[in-house]
């Protein structure tokens, strides 16, 4: 082989090379999952087999400081075409006390003519703290049937970090109860819990 | 009887015809080989000179039928000049290469019988030559001086000849850039038609790659949007906009895909047709015999 083939052929190689690169690169393209997941989307919920009603927190997971403020939304999801009339409900939070405390809370949205829309009800929130257990009872005072949206924003919890490390809050379903405005009981098909870091 | 029958055979052979063909000679070249005295090569022809060839330079294939398109004309000078044969030859010169071609009629029944066209590189006295290689073909009788004297202007060690261009370099050329590789060999159309293309290819790649990265940028932005919403508006116009780029991703990777390897499989063929058209060693120093003997009708 001559001097000039042989360098021909080595030119050949690399562009071969550059060919496979080409062809790899283009081959080389993620498809990402679809991981949409948010603790108030039933959709989402349903997909990780939690099924309406119910009860999850907002934001499912965060990570604050020991000088934060840590903020906590409770809720109740029902499926889009929902047509039960809810009037209130009770809420067993357990949560870490060497790590968290309840610091404050405020009541959230529930429905048309919610708690916090004091033009229209009269609303009756209350609730009480114990040794990491954190129960909410939220009442629509209506004697009426009532249309609700199909999530429910029932509170605002405001926790103080104590500690750092990581840690859950989460709902005893068995304490848990949603009920009508007759006060027949609605069935908690579901809870999702939540996850905090304190760095 | 049978004794007769055998003295008017002889006799036949020996007074019926004519043992040494006359044939017209008709020359539409240049002044170089004017003198051409082509009994001296072929002594027991016998050759008449014309002049006239105006009526033999339109071309023969514009005819409707070629071989018998001029066979008036042919019996007519037959009969003038007393020949058997006609041949016309015509040179015509280019720079370096030069054509010849000659046509052969019979003037009893005035169809051409023989035709040549060769197009072949100039060599030292080449035309004279090739007329006598003609001729000698003609009539069988070539010498084989003139085939050795044609070989000359070959070389003679192929090993030796330096290429200043060759297929590899072309196929090197158009693995580096589509289409050099055919414009280096000057195969300009095809050259066009590959670089157009994988132009065109490798913008559909860029294009869905850009929109690939701008679908997935959008799928992260909407997801987070997604789930950093708590109301129920939000996250369901959010979750609708991540679907859609989710949706949008896939297609833009399927179609990176499809256009990388249409690219990359038109970038190979690009390659290996450069190097098939790739320029090579002329072989056609002497073209090949075209002698045509024309069908009677």
């Amino acid at each position: 082989m001559s001097l000039r083939n042989l360098t021909n052929t080595k030119k050949l190689n690399r562009f071969s090379l550059f060919i496979f690169f080409l062809l790899f690169f283009s081959f080389g393209c993620t498809i990402y999952d679809k991981e949409l997941d948010n603790p108030n989307d039933n959709t989402a919920n349903e997909e990780l087999g939690v099924y309406p009603p119910s009860v999850v927190f907002f934001p499912k997971q965060q990570t604050k400081t020991m000088s934060d403020s840590i903020s906590l939304g409770a809720y109740i999801v029902f499926s889009d075409t929902s047509t039960i009339s809810f009037s209130g409900t009770h809420l067993n939070i357990e949560f870490d006390a060497s790590m968290l405390e309840v610091d404050s809370l405020a009541p959230g949205w529930i429905g048309p003519g919610s708690i916090t829309d004091s033009n229209k009800t009269t609303p009756l929130f209350t609730y009480t703290v114990g040794q990491g257990i954190l129960d909410i009872y939220a009442y629509y005072l209506s004697t009426s049937d009532v249309a609700v949206d199909s999530l429910t924003h029932i509170a605002e919890i405001w926790f103080k970090p104590l500690s750092a490390g990581e840690s859950t809050v989460q709902y005893d379903t068995s304490q848990c109860q949603i009920i009508k405005y007759d006060e027949s009981i609605i069935p908690i098909n579901g809870a999702r819990e939540a996850s905090i870091k304190v760095q | 009887m049978k004794f007769s029958l055998i003295i008017f055979f002889w006799f036949g052979l020996l007074f019926g015809g004519k043992n040494s063909p006359s044939i017209l000679i008709l020359n539409e070249f240049d002044s170089s080989i004017k003198d051409l005295q082509l009994s001296e090569y072929f002594p027991n022809k016998n050759f008449v000179a014309g002049d006239d060839t105006a009526p033999f330079l339109n071309s023969l294939d514009s005819l409707k039928n070629p071989a018998s398109g001029r066979m008036p004309l042919v019996r007519s000078m037959g009969k003038d000049f007393d020949v058997d044969y006609i041949l016309f030859h015509q040179i015509i010169n280019d720079s370096s290469r030069f054509l010849l071609e000659g046509q052969m009629f019979n003037t009893k029944s005035g169809g051409l019988i023989r035709r040549r066209i060769v197009d072949i590189t100039n060599y030292y006295k080449g035309q004279m030559n090739e007329l006598k290689l003609w001729i000698g073909e003609v009539f069988k009788e070539i010498d084989k001086d003139w085939v050795e004297y044609r070989e000359l202007i070959l070389f003679q060690d192929p090993e030796d000849i330096v290429q200043d261009k060759t297929p590899q370099g072309a196929m090197a050329r158009s693995f580096m850039v589509p289409g050099w590789g055919q414009f280096y060999s000057d195969e300009y159309n095809s050259g066009v038609m590959f670089s157009g293309l994988e132009a065109t290819l490798l913008t559909a790649v860029l294009v869905s790659y850009l929109s690939y990265n701008k679908s997935v940028k959008g799928l992260r932005s909407y997801t987070k949007l997604y789930e950093e919403s708590s109301e129920q508006v939000e996250f369901d116009k959010y979750r609708a906009l991540a679907e859609s780029e989710w949706k949008k991703h896939k297609v833009y990777n399927s179609a990176l895909i499809y256009s990388g390897i249409t690219a990359g499989s038109l970038w190979v063929v690009n390659g290996i047709h450069a190097y098939i058209v790739g320029p090579r060693p002329k072989k056609d120093i002497i073209q090949k015999w075209d002698i045509v003997t024309p069908k009677p009708n």
